[in-house]
Parts: structure tokens; sequence; C-alpha cells
């Protein structure tokens, strides 16, 4: 049971793909997202992320953009749904 | 908290965006490297903060988007200058309060002494300020390990140290060196020698072969009992020869005192002076002084602590006594005075294994000094024991064994 759970948390064994986006949720409430190319649409209900390889819809209630760079941006709000356009 | 702290100190803005494409906005922020955070959307204007110096460099992005840009509210430390720039002394003297935590807080202030017993408080704390660390030393400078070694190198007691030094207060950590007991040797081989010249009145040899009996005489440094035994076989042994000798002898001690002296008195005069000792520089509270050229100087220090955190501040309390020299012309009967005093201190300390039988004491006179002699005639246990230094190949050649014509 133990080697198990130290093969799970092995990092070599996991493969990145870097063209993807990064997201990562805590819980409903909040999502980093790395990897962003420019905001395409902002309303309090809906959030549209664009990236190198798709188009990232957040929609929710009170959505805000918590923190944005260049690369990466933190929503935060009560997300409902998440779309992904290709 | 760190990055609050950095907006705060840089300053920033509240400002909301207004337009066709607030959207648009925001990308061409984020392509220009200009940080906003904090984004809502209210309504139709998009809410958002930014450093104050990025808001002057926007207004031609903003053009480009078709939006408006307002001001909510200002934040930060540029702000408060503003606002407060018709008070400067109230800037300065935050200013100042500032620079001063920063240059006070790069001194020690305090020094504590821990795990000493054997070596003394003001030794190890001069020692520590010989080699710079000191109460108002300045931290930056100093090299902790060096001084540890240094320190060390000179005082032998010391089997360990370590500085532990934390904000101002500095704790010196000492564990002494722990001395083995001397022992009494009792098994390696010795002889038994004379330490002064004297007349032997008993003998009682314990181990070893006696040279000597009673009445003989003896000279400094002459052999009475031998750790060398001549065994039947013509062989020999090496023992540790022990014994018990008491002899006569004779002790001599001459003492002179000048015929006139002077002698150093105090006065009824006494005055007290404080100052204030405030890291290393010291200001004086009261002056005041005796109208004498010799005084004496009893110095109380007091320092100053707040919530048991002592500060670099204490208070010096000197009590200066006036005193007076007087010469005097020794007379004769005080002469002899000082003189039984001083032969009673000699038996006392110098003496204090012998006991006296007979003493004689004469004083003399010359034109500027008194001279006593004093003459003891006493017995006392003379011995002691000297090591035997044999190497193996001298044991081997004198202990032959017999061989059969024998």
């Amino acid at each position: 049971m133990a080697k198990e759970k130290n093969k799970k948390l092995k990092i070599s064994d996991m493969s990145f793909d870097y063209s993807l986006p990064e997201l990562q949720f805590s819980g409903n409430k909040e999502v980093v997202i790395e990897g962003s190319r420019g905001v395409l649409e902002y309303s309090q209900d809906k959030i549209r992320i664009n990236t190198n390889s798709m188009v990232i819809t957040f929609c929710g209630r009170n959505l805000n953009l918590r923190c944005i760079s260049s690369s990466a941006l933190i929503i935060d709000g009560f997300i409902l749904n998440v779309e992904f356009t290709l | 908290m760190l990055l609050k702290l950095i907006r705060f100190l840089r300053g920033y803005v509240e400002f909301y965006i207004l337009g066709k494409f607030p959207e648009r906005f925001i990308n061409l922020m984020l392509k220009n490297n200009i940080r906003i955070w904090n984004t809502k959307r209210k309504g139709e204007a998009i809410y958002s903060c930014m450093y104050m110096s990025d808001y002057i460099k926007i207004k031609k992005h903003a053009k480009k988007c078709k939006c408006k840009t307002r001001i909510v509210q200002r934040y930060g430390m540029p702000k408060f200058i503003r606002r407060h720039s018709a008070r400067l002394g109230v800037i300065i003297g935050i200013a100042i309060f500032t620079l001063a935590i920063y240059i006070m807080s790069s001194f020690i202030w305090s020094i504590d002494i821990v795990g000493i017993d054997r070596v003394s408080y003001s030794r190890v704390s001069s020692l520590l300020a010989d080699n710079g660390f000191y109460v108002g030393a300045f931290k930056p400078k100093m090299n902790y390990s060096e001084i540890t070694r240094k320190v060390m190198l000179s005082e032998s007691e010391i089997g360990w140290m370590a500085i532990n030094v934390s904000g101002t207060y500095a704790s010196v950590e000492i564990k002494e060196k722990a001395n083995p007991p001397k022992l009494n040797d009792t098994t390696s081989p010795c002889n038994v020698k004379a330490k002064c010249d004297g007349e032997i009145v008993s003998i009682n040899t314990l181990k070893g072969e006696a040279y000597i009996t009673a009445g003989s005489g003896v000279v400094k440094d002459q052999l009475l009992v031998s750790g060398v035994i001549n065994d039947q076989l013509g062989g020999i042994s090496l023992v540790h020869a022990n014994a018990e000798i008491i002899a006569k002898t004779t002790h001599d001690c001459n003492f002179t005192l000048p015929k006139s002296y002077t002698q150093v008195n105090y006065k009824d005069q006494t005055k007290h002076r404080k100052r204030v000792n405030i890291l290393n520089l010291e200001f004086p509270l009261t002056i005041s002084g005796v109208d004498s050229p010799y005084y004496a100087v009893n110095q109380k220090e007091d320092c100053i602590s707040l919530f048991d955190t002592p500060l670099p501040v204490s208070i010096v309390d000197e009590s200066v006594n006036a005193l007076d020299k007087i010469s005097f012309e020794l007379d004769e009967k005080t002469a002899q005075k000082i003189f039984t005093t001083k032969v009673y201190l000699y038996e006392l300390f110098a003496l204090n294994t012998c006991k006296v039988s007979d003493r004689d004491f004469s004083i003399k006179q010359s034109a500027d000094k008194y001279e006593c002699e004093v003459k003891y005639s006493t017995t006392e246990d003379i011995s002691y024991t000297q090591k035997i230094i044999a190497d193996d190949f001298t044991i081997e050649r004198k202990i032959e064994k017999p061989t059969e014509r024998e």
C-alpha cells in the first residue's frame, strides 16, 4: 500500500505537455490558469480566457480576476461550469 | 504581506474602465507588462488596481480601446506624503524614528555571560572587549567565531564558548575546562631525599632502604631512603620508597622598614557625581570634584531596562573620596610592633608545616631604616620523593640470574 502511494507521488513518472494550459482548482472557489494569452470576455457571470490551444470559458457567479500577469491569472468567485473550446 | 508592503510603499490607485472594449484594454496592459489586480466587474464598468507610476502610461492604451479610465481612490505612501507635505516636521520625525530604530538595532545593547565559575566575570568581559565585543559594538562588522577562538586562546580555563546574538542582546555561553584531580602516586619507584639541611631526629622507614640514622646530619637533596633494593639473589628491585623523617632545621628571615614614610588617609570630604552612559558614549549629569590632588573613586552602574529588556543606557554613580598624604616618622616602639606582626604572619604562612622550637629576634637600626632579623630553630618532616628514571636496558643488565655454578 505504501509503495503504491509512493508511486503515485513520483513526479518523474508524470509527463507534461507545455503547449497545454495548466489549471489548478481550489474547489469551485478559485482557479489558477497558467499559459493564458489574454481575456476575451469578462463579466460577473462569464469569463473567457484565450490560451495557446483552446479557449476556456468559466461560468458562475461573482467572478473576479484577482491577479493577472502576462502568462497567468487567478479567477475567484463561485464557478459553476467550465467549458473548453478547441 | 510582503506584496502588500511593496504596493503600499510604491503607491497604487483603484480605477475603473468604461468603454467599448474593456477586455482588450486588460490584454493591452498585460502585453505592456503593466500589473493589474483585484479586477471586478460592476455593471458596465471594470474596477481594478494598478501602481501609481503605471497609471500615467495607460491613457494612450485606453484611447486605442475606446475606453475611459477614472481614479476611484489613491492608496499608499506617496499619497500619505502628498497629504502631509505641509507637515514637514511629522515626515522628518517619522524618517528619523525609522532611521534611529534601524541604526540602534545594529549595535550590541547588552551582554550576558553564563556558565562561569572559576573564571571571573570581569576577566571574560575584558577579554571580549579586547577582541571588539562590548556593549555598543557595531554588529555587522563582527566575526563571532574569530572572537570566540581568540578568547579561548587567551584564557586556558575556558573549554568551550559560544556567542549567541538575538537582536541586540548577546548571550555568551561558557563551559569551563574540567581539570583532572591530582592523584597520589604510590606505586612508581622513587627515592626519598632531603628538602633542606638539618639534623635527623627520628626516621620511620615504611618502604625502601634507609641511608641515614637518627643523629646524622644531612644536606639539601641528599639521598635519605633509597628505592633501589638489593635482594638476596644479587639482583635489584625498584620500590616506591616512603619514610617519615623528622629533622632539626633552621630558617632565617629579614624584614626592613623605612624610618620615614608617607601614608594615604581618607579625608571627610566626599562628593557624588552622576553620568549617563549611552552605548559607549558618556554624558555627565552632575559635575563636582574634591579639593585634593589625591582621591579615590567608587563607581556603581545601574542598567536601565524596559519590560525586562535591558537598554543600552546606564546611569553611573561615582562617589569621590578625597585623600590626604601624611608623612610619618617611625619610632622604635612602633617598628617593633610592626615587625612582631610580620613575624607572626611569616610563621603562620611560611612555616606552617614546621614546629618552631626557638626563635632569635633582633632589631638593628641604621640611618634611614630598621632591620629585623629572625632565626628560627624548627623541627619538621624534611622528606620529599623523587622518581627513579631508569631505562629497561639498565635494569636488565643489573638483574642477572644466578648461574648453575653459583
